[in-house]
């Protein structure tokens, strides 16, 4: 009787191995890393924002106003009074992970990258890692910014997690190569190079009604997203 | 009595079928995790790659970037640029009355033709297509050029030539500074922080300076790729 019961032990063991051949874990690539970059808002760190051109390739064609569509978003901190001393450039939005109470994340890297994506020498890459195996997965380009900061980590949850942190400074004078510059602001986009598409969005998301990445402005429903 | 039996032994039957599920099931959970993605897990380091790249990144950020001159190339920082303690050499034909106009995609090959600063490149990765071209000029002459080349997802290439002297914004502390001669140029070589961060080739020729940025892509190939600027 008890060599039969470990016979069967031995082949629901067998079985729950072959099993789980047949249907190994899916790894965290296949999992959903999910992130909304949004325009920054409040005062210290630019609520004040405002966006100066929809999703454009050349503001001053004024793509938006003639229905074009390109992957850039421009924004100052010069939105409202007494908010004209701010030039932080930062990124703000929300991670989400599909995984409810997992966290994961992401290493972001800002770099001073003249002449990179566009023709200008202040220009600002703020490169993604996955914080796992290190691999590159986005990057992000802010034109007529400097000063890269440091690097830090961005989490994804589930819930997601909202958070900011300045990547760099607006460029308050001219570009020193000569590229168009009408006073300070930045230029943000995907550098269209990244191993993972970023879609660039006009509906806006609401994922959290409070904190500081909420945003009840009709200005706020311009975003970035990307997916891996 | 009888009945009392018959429950120790639904009980016993119980524990035992329990245990059978118990076995399987965690067999299963195992088997699956060793074979995720249909390869057995690797075993895992100490520390996770993006700790590294971000200890290694804030390690040098906290380092004093290398400000004034090294083999001939000048570097400022920007505090000074935008002081006025620093004023970077414009152009000659930059004076304060030329008009500068930027060429951007199909414009640049037919400004640039002709002009002293243009340029052949060779030693690009496999399969790297130009994705961007700038051209800036003064009245009509051309100051600078730029050109990016990529694969998405992979190797990002610039190269900048402008007339004007190696001046550049302090990146990097000294130890990831390096004086060298490329192409029979004064350079400087900006090493990369972790393998495929951004690494640079500063030089100066009778002209004015180049620079050269590869990102993702491992520092022989930027090396190779100045070398071979014409």
């Amino acid at each position: 009787m008890r060599l039969v019961f470990w016979a069967v032990v031995l082949v629901a063991v067998l079985a729950g191995g072959l099993l789980g051949y047949v249907f190994p874990e899916q790894s965290s690539a296949a999992q959903i890393w999910q992130f909304w970059v949004k325009v920054p808002a409040r005062t210290t760190d630019g609520d004040t924002a405002r966006l100066n051109c929809g999703w454009h390739t050349d503001c001053s064609k004024t793509d938006a106003q003639e229905g074009r569509y390109g992957p850039a978003l421009d924004w100052s901190n010069h939105g409202a009074p007494g908010s004209s001393s701010q030039t932080g450039v930062w990124l703000r939005g929300a991670g989400f992970h599909d995984v409810p109470y997992a966290v994961i994340g992401s290493e972001v890297v800002p770099r001073f990258a003249p002449g990179e994506n566009n023709g200008c020498y202040y220009n600002v890459i703020v490169d993604w890692y996955n914080y796992f195996d290190g691999s590159w997965q986005v990057s992000q380009v802010h034109t007529h910014a400097r000063d890269p900061r440091s690097p830090t980590v961005v989490y994804y949850g589930n819930p997601a997690f909202g958070m900011r942190y300045r990547v760099a400074t607006m460029a308050t004078t001219s570009d020193p190569y000569g590229c168009p510059w009408t006073g300070t602001h930045v230029h943000s986009r995907d550098c269209l190079c990244s191993p993972v598409p970023v879609y660039a969005n006009t509906a806006g998301f609401e994922w959290h009604s409070g904190g500081p990445w909420y945003h009840n402005n009709l200005e706020w429903t311009h975003y970035f997203e990307w997916w891996w | 009595m009888k009945g009392r039996g018959l429950a120790r032994r639904a009980l016993l039957l119980m524990a035992m079928a329990a245990f059978l599920l118990l076995a399987g099931l965690g067999s299963f959970l195992v088997v699956r995790q060793l074979f995720r993605d249909g390869k057995p897990a690797e075993a895992q380091p100490g520390k996770l790659p993006g700790q590294e790249i971000h200890e290694a990144v804030m390690q040098d950020y906290l380092k004093p970037k290398f400000v004034g001159e090294l083999n001939g190339i000048v570097f400022f920082t920007d505090e000074q640029l935008e002081s006025g303690e620093f004023e970077l050499t414009q152009p000659a034909a930059c004076t304060e009355d030329a008009a500068r106009e930027e060429l951007t995609g199909s414009e640049v090959a037919a400004a640039v033709a002709g002009s002293p600063l243009d340029f052949e490149v060779s030693g690009l990765p496999p399969g790297s297509v130009l994705t961007f071209e700038a051209a800036h000029r003064c009245d009509d002459t051309v100051v600078n050029i730029i050109r990016n080349w990529g694969i998405r997802g992979g190797p990002q290439i610039v190269v900048v030539r402008a007339a004007q002297p190696g001046e550049f914004v302090a990146e990097a502390p000294r130890d990831r500074l390096q004086a060298a001669t490329i192409g029979g140029r004064r350079a400087v070589i900006m090493k990369p922080i972790f393998p495929g961060h951004a690494a640079h080739v500063y030089m100066e020729d009778e002209l004015g300076h180049w620079y050269v940025s590869g990102f993702n892509v491992d520092l022989d190939t930027i090396l190779r790729i100045a070398e071979s600027l014409r």
